[in-house]
């Protein structure tokens, strides 16, 4: 069994990769943990932020710290969970892309690799509505999708 | 090896001092604590068709045999209140007739997904009942682990809507596991 796992970094997703451990704990089953990194977020996130500012370096300064932090913050998750994993003896890997999140997770999750894909219920905001997740991410993905609370 | 999670919590822990109990309250949406850091076990799945939902897949019993669940229920729920609206526009001859023809629909759907249960080393039940759709599920999954059902379940059409509306209000309520074929 291929096990997709997407992760976010937030509390959630890697609520979402104990879970896959979980599944592959038995043996057999392979675990990918995914990350899609989107810089929209980031230059967003900078410009409300540097809004005061009147200039453009300091914002664009500004928007390249923040990007790196979210790359690094991911990674740190991710590494800490491949640690954990591979503590338990799971066969488990990483896959860290760039782009549009929705995307980037609905090609790697039809991509015909993977028999089960494992997501958090919530992202990175905390506890919200579930409904959006479910009806732009879930219903497109063809393996059948586990989502973690 | 000490874990970069772990790391970054000891962090956490050791500036946030006193404090450290009040900042998990208030945040504790956003990281997991160490305690929470384990990896879980699920000993017991719910496994909830109806005739929209009958055809489960075959990865669907391979995650089950991963699982290695001590108990498994099958569900088929056929929706009462159908029923109800049949017995009191057409009699209770007619609302007999469907409760028949469903129990043998449920009958063959149960077949096929015991036949794939047998074949699996788990424990397993199976039941029809004549209840509603959404709340049968929601308290049964008091007792159980983990929710396994359809995009389709309640939802005749799969043309308008990618996963049934019964469905949706299933995952906002159940606060366990829910695996969506």
């Amino acid at each position: 069994m291929r096990v997709l796992v997407l992760v976010d970094g937030s509390k959630w997703s890697q609520k979402a990769a104990l879970h896959a451990f979980s599944i592959a704990r038995g043996g057999g089953a392979k675990v990918l943990l995914f990350s899609v990194l989107d810089r929209k977020e980031v230059r967003a996130m900078a410009f409300h932020l540097s809004l005061r500012s009147e200039n453009l370096e300091e914002m664009k300064r500004f928007e390249e710290t923040v990007w790196n932090e979210m790359k690094k913050s991911v990674k740190d998750v991710i590494t800490s969970l491949l640690e954990l994993g591979r503590r338990e003896g799971i066969n488990c890997s990483f896959k860290i892309v760039e782009g549009s999140a929705r995307e980037k997770i609905l090609e790697e999750a039809n991509s015909g690799k993977y028999d089960l894909v494992v997501m958090g219920a919530y992202g990175k905001s905390g506890k919200t509505r579930i409904g959006s997740l479910l009806e732009d991410v879930v219903g497109f993905i063809e393996p059948p999708v586990v989502i973690v609370r | 090896m000490v874990s970069v999670n772990r790391l970054i919590l000891r962090k956490f822990k050791n500036i946030a001092g006193s404090r450290y109990e009040e900042i998990l309250n208030s945040y504790r949406d956003f990281f997991l604590t160490e305690e929470e850091m384990v990896i879980p076990r699920f000993k017991s799945i719910l496994i909830a068709i109806d005739r929209y939902s009958s055809n489960v897949p075959e990865g669907v019993f391979k995650l089950i045999e991963h699982y290695s669940p001590e108990r498994v229920l099958v569900t088929y729920v056929v929706d009462e209140n159908t029923c109800r609206l049949i017995r009191e526009t057409l009699g209770e001859e007619d609302a007999d007739k469907f409760r028949e023809k469903e129990t043998a629909l449920a009958q063959e759907s149960l077949y096929r997904v015991r036949v794939a249960l047998k074949a699996l080393d788990v424990g397993w039940e199976e039941e029809v009942v004549f209840a509603d759709k959404t709340t049968h599920v929601e308290t049964l999954m008091g007792k159980y682990d983990v929710l396994i059902i359809g995009k389709q379940y309640g939802l005749e059409s799969a043309k308008t809507h990618h996963i049934s509306p019964l469905v949706f209000r299933i995952v906002q309520h159940v606060a366990k596991p829910v695996v969506l074929y």
